[in-house]
């Protein structure tokens, strides 16, 4: 993942765009860079159900730092994966539970351009990373 | 005829509506269509002036809103050249309408050595209430293979039919392809035969004169909503009353004229005369009646004006999308109103999300006919459906918007 990019980065640039559209269109070039590695992630044990679109999670653990590798047959939803899966990559689990990811998604806010649908995807996505980390936490968008 | 589309656009108060910054354009039309002020008012004036509920009242409102609710039903057959108006019946969707033949006619005629014919392209509700059925009384389903282009296989469709066929159900226009099947020859085909027909015509009834005598289908059905008309009403036309015989699917007030109880044991019911026996309930009376006004309003543009219409801006959307790089048009060009694509490998989520940003509303995904999705292996299209009050504009919009979309998703 590119060095510059992180979760206050994101934040300042969604907040910084007037419009949906533009908020849209910056998060289908966000997807761009993603999947790191196209082959190794479009395996059924990767599919996430419950998702409008398909969408794969591969989620490794080394030394007990979290490395997620994602993707998605959407642009959009590329987008928002990395800005999910910036939150969790490269850092400990231990670190990971002391951090609350609804106070990140409410600064992305998301709910205000995504439908519905989109945003019981978003939902699915970080509670199927939260299972196979065993952490407790419900989520709202 | 020359249409005044500027004008017509003007009876639809809600394209006046902006959706991200940008003024509506409506391209959605096969799922619903958009209402014009007439039905808009037409509700509004009865809640306002003769609401009361159907055939329960001998005061003055319950008669006025009855008749209204008779006269909508007599209008409905004269529109698609029914026998009678007792040949039709009042339901909530098309969806309903098939559910409601196939629990009835369908439960009460078919056997485990039977089996019934559908295709392809059937949209959902022509595919599951069957196999639910079958799963009761295991007939079998067969379907009709279609081509690359989506259109019937005739030759299969006899190859299909034996001595056990009971019953053809087939959609009349393809909710995904547009393509328009040729009802006629396959109902005469079935006649050959003594097989029932079912006609789904929930995109044929506001884009095509539909003659049910003269197509000699034993059942046709279409939903309101989807020819100007509220949400809540589907008509299911049933040749010379063939579900008379038949008992009622749904039970419930009105539809019954006596029940003798006896020792607190529940002897006999007799049940009213169809098509009232199968309008269990208080009726979705303003939709009805809206849909009265509805009919009013394509009768008086002209159906035949309107077809013509929205053939040339079919054609116009056809010629202007062969613009944009690497977008594949499916079904064949005998369509009405309805065109289904993909770009490149762009999915068609991506897609409509990003026309939305544009003002621009279309279908996305499987369009309810997962099959059909399979058999040209993709996940989901994007689908346009022309109404009559889309302009070539709109189109060159939509072309615009699909253009800035390609080089965004590049």
């Amino acid at each position: 993942m590119k060095k510059i990019l992180n979760k206050k980065k994101i934040i300042l640039d969604l907040k910084s765009f007037l419009s949906n559209q533009e908020k849209i269109f910056y998060l289908i070039n966000l997807g761009k860079i993603l999947p790191f590695n196209k082959k190794k992630i479009r395996k059924k044990k990767n599919i996430i159900y419950g998702c409008q679109s398909n969408v794969w999670i591969k989620i490794k653990k080394k030394n007990n730092i979290i490395k997620i590798n994602g993707d998605s047959d959407t642009s959009l939803i590329k987008g928002l994966l990395i800005t999910i899966i910036i939150f969790y990559n490269k850092k400990k689990i231990n670190k990971i539970k002391k951090k609350n990811i609804n106070t990140y998604l409410n600064k992305l806010n998301l709910i205000k351009y995504l439908s519905s649908s989109r945003s019981i995807g978003i939902i699915s996505i970080i509670e199927f990373i939260n299972k196979k980390l065993n952490i407790n936490k419900n989520i709202k968008l | 005829m020359n249409l005044n589309i500027k004008k017509i656009k003007l009876d639809f108060p809600i394209l006046k509506k902006k959706i991200n910054g940008n003024k509506i354009i409506y391209l959605d039309n096969a799922t619903s269509t958009q209402k014009p002020k007439i039905v808009i008012k037409t509700i509004e004036n009865l809640y306002k002036n003769n609401y009361s509920s159907t055939h329960r009242g001998i005061y003055t409102l319950s008669n006025i809103i009855t008749n209204k609710v008779e006269k909508t039903r007599i209008k409905i057959s004269k529109l698609i050249n029914a026998n009678s108006p007792e040949e039709i019946i009042f339901v909530k969707n098309s969806t309903e309408g098939l559910n409601l033949i196939i629990n009835t006619w369908g439960k009460k005629n078919l056997s485990k050595k039977d089996n019934i014919i559908i295709s392809l392209m059937e949209h959902h509700a022509n595919i599951i209430p069957w196999y639910l059925l079958a799963n009761e009384i295991k007939y079998e389903i067969k379907i009709i293979k279609i081509s690359k282009k989506g259109s019937l296989d005739i030759n299969h469709l006899e190859y299909l039919i034996n001595k056990n066929t009971k019953i053809i159900s087939l959609v009349h226009i393809s909710n995904t392809l547009g393509n328009i099947n040729p009802i006629k020859k396959i109902i005469n085909i079935a006649k050959k035969y003594n097989i029932l027909t079912i006609i789904d015509g929930s995109q044929a009834i506001a884009h095509k004169k539909i003659n049910v005598q003269k197509l000699n289908c034993d059942f046709y059905i279409f939903s309101g909503h989807k020819m100007y008309g509220p949400t809540g009403t589907g008509i299911i036309y049933n040749k010379k009353n063939l579900l008379k015989k038949l008992l009622p699917w749904q039970g419930g007030g009105g539809i019954i004229a006596n029940i003798n109880i006896k020792n607190y044991i529940i002897n006999s019911i007799k049940y009213i005369n169809s098509p009232w026996k199968f309008e269990a309930g208080t009726q979705n009376i303003e939709s009805i009646i809206g849909l009265n006004s509805a009919i009013n309003y394509i009768n008086n543009i002209g159906l035949n004006n309107i077809k013509k219409y929205e053939n040339k801006i079919l054609k116009f959307t056809l010629n202007k999308l062969k613009s944009i790089p690497n977008i594949k048009i499916y079904g064949h060009k005998k369509k009405i109103s309805i065109i289904p694509f993909n770009i490149k490998n762009y999915h068609c989520y991506d897609i409509g999300t990003l026309l939305d940003q544009y003002g621009i509303s279309i279908r996305t995904g499987h369009q309810c006919t997962i099959p059909i999705m399979k058999f040209y292996n993709v996940s989901g299209m994007c689908r346009i459906s022309i109404a009559i009050y889309n302009s070539k504009k709109d189109i060159n919009t939509l072309i615009y918007s699909l253009k800035q979309i390609s080089k965004l998703l590049k």
